[in-house]
């Protein structure tokens, strides 16, 4: 069973490589009867090599700065903030629901107004990934594998260290406005 | 000078003749070496001997014993073939007089 399940993991992990030599090595493979943790390991480590080959050119590393970092930092920063936004209409509609808000004009006022704002920002993250993707397709053969690769392990930092959240904020509060105009008191005679 | 791997690839295509594919050649180097050979190490290796001009590789025919998947025939160029005989003398001159070299008491 877990053979099974190495193998397949295999043959997926293989999509990586060139169609010749996915053909050659998983052939050599089932040729020589190995065993499916065996064969992951053996595409594993040939998918790894032909990985890490590419970043010896040094149009890749202009490519991750100039195209994939800015890219991916973009796109979390947009799902994040419509992910927060929709997470908080959310919890506050189920938390507080009573069949009478619907007869409120307000609530269907505000509501139309998140619907809205929540439709734009999935709106805005579908060009953005369209976008992404197809710059990632104009890519060479053999940019174009490891770039999805790193773009999926950035994306997935972003997501998990919540960095571009973390960035805004910080870069709003250190070139924000210092001080705001006062604001009128309405006390005063 | 081609270092150690890609001297028993080169040597290994060469006793196997038109046999030589991924696979063969893995056995032999692992027959002949008592060590597991990578199929990573093995294919990035053909690409760089290749790059090198020192073999020429072409896929060949399906078979069913591999799934219906082809072989990555390999044949060694004549540039090969010295590459790896300078890397054999000078393995054979520095080996003279080793401890561990049998017979040396005949050279």
């Amino acid at each position: 069973m877990i053979s099974r399940i190495c193998w397949a993991l295999s043959l997926w992990l293989s999509q990586a490589l060139e169609p010749s030599e996915r053909d050659a090595a998983i052939g050599d493979l089932v040729e020589c009867g190995e065993s499916g943790t065996t064969a992951l390991q053996a595409v594993l480590g040939l998918t790894l090599r032909r990985q890490a080959a590419a970043w010896e050119d040094w149009r890749m590393w202009l490519l991750f700065a100039m195209v994939l970092l800015p890219l991916s930092f973009s796109l979390s920063l947009l799902s994040q903030g419509a992910a927060q936004e929709s997470a908080v209409y959310t919890w506050m509609y189920a938390n507080n629901w009573d069949w009478t808000l619907a007869k409120s004009s307000g609530f269907w006022y505000v509501f139309a107004d998140a619907a809205t704002r929540l439709f734009l920002s999935l709106l805005a993250i579908a060009s953005w990934s369209w976008s992404t993707g197809f710059v990632l397709g104009t890519l060479r053969r053999h940019t174009l594998q490891p770039s999805r690769t790193l773009m999926f392990l950035l994306l997935a930092l972003f997501q998990l260290g919540n960095l571009p959240q973390r960035f805004a904020l910080f870069v709003m509060y250190r070139y924000g406005p210092r001080n705001l105009p006062a604001l009128p008191d309405a006390n005063a005679q | 000078m081609i270092g150690e791997f890609e001297y028993l690839i080169l040597t290994a295509a060469s006793r196997l003749g038109e046999h030589a594919y991924g696979a063969s050649i893995r056995a032999e180097i692992e027959s002949a070496t008592g060590q597991p050979c990578s199929v990573g190490a093995l294919y990035t290796t053909l690409d760089r001997l290749e790059a090198k001009g020192f073999i020429a590789t072409r896929m060949g025919e399906p078979t069913p014993e591999r799934g219906g998947r082809s072989k990555r025939l390999v044949r060694i160029t004549a540039s090969g073939a010295n590459a790896a005989s300078e890397f054999f003398r000078a393995v054979s001159r520095i080996s003279q007089g080793a401890s561990w070299v049998p017979n040396r008491a005949n050279r």
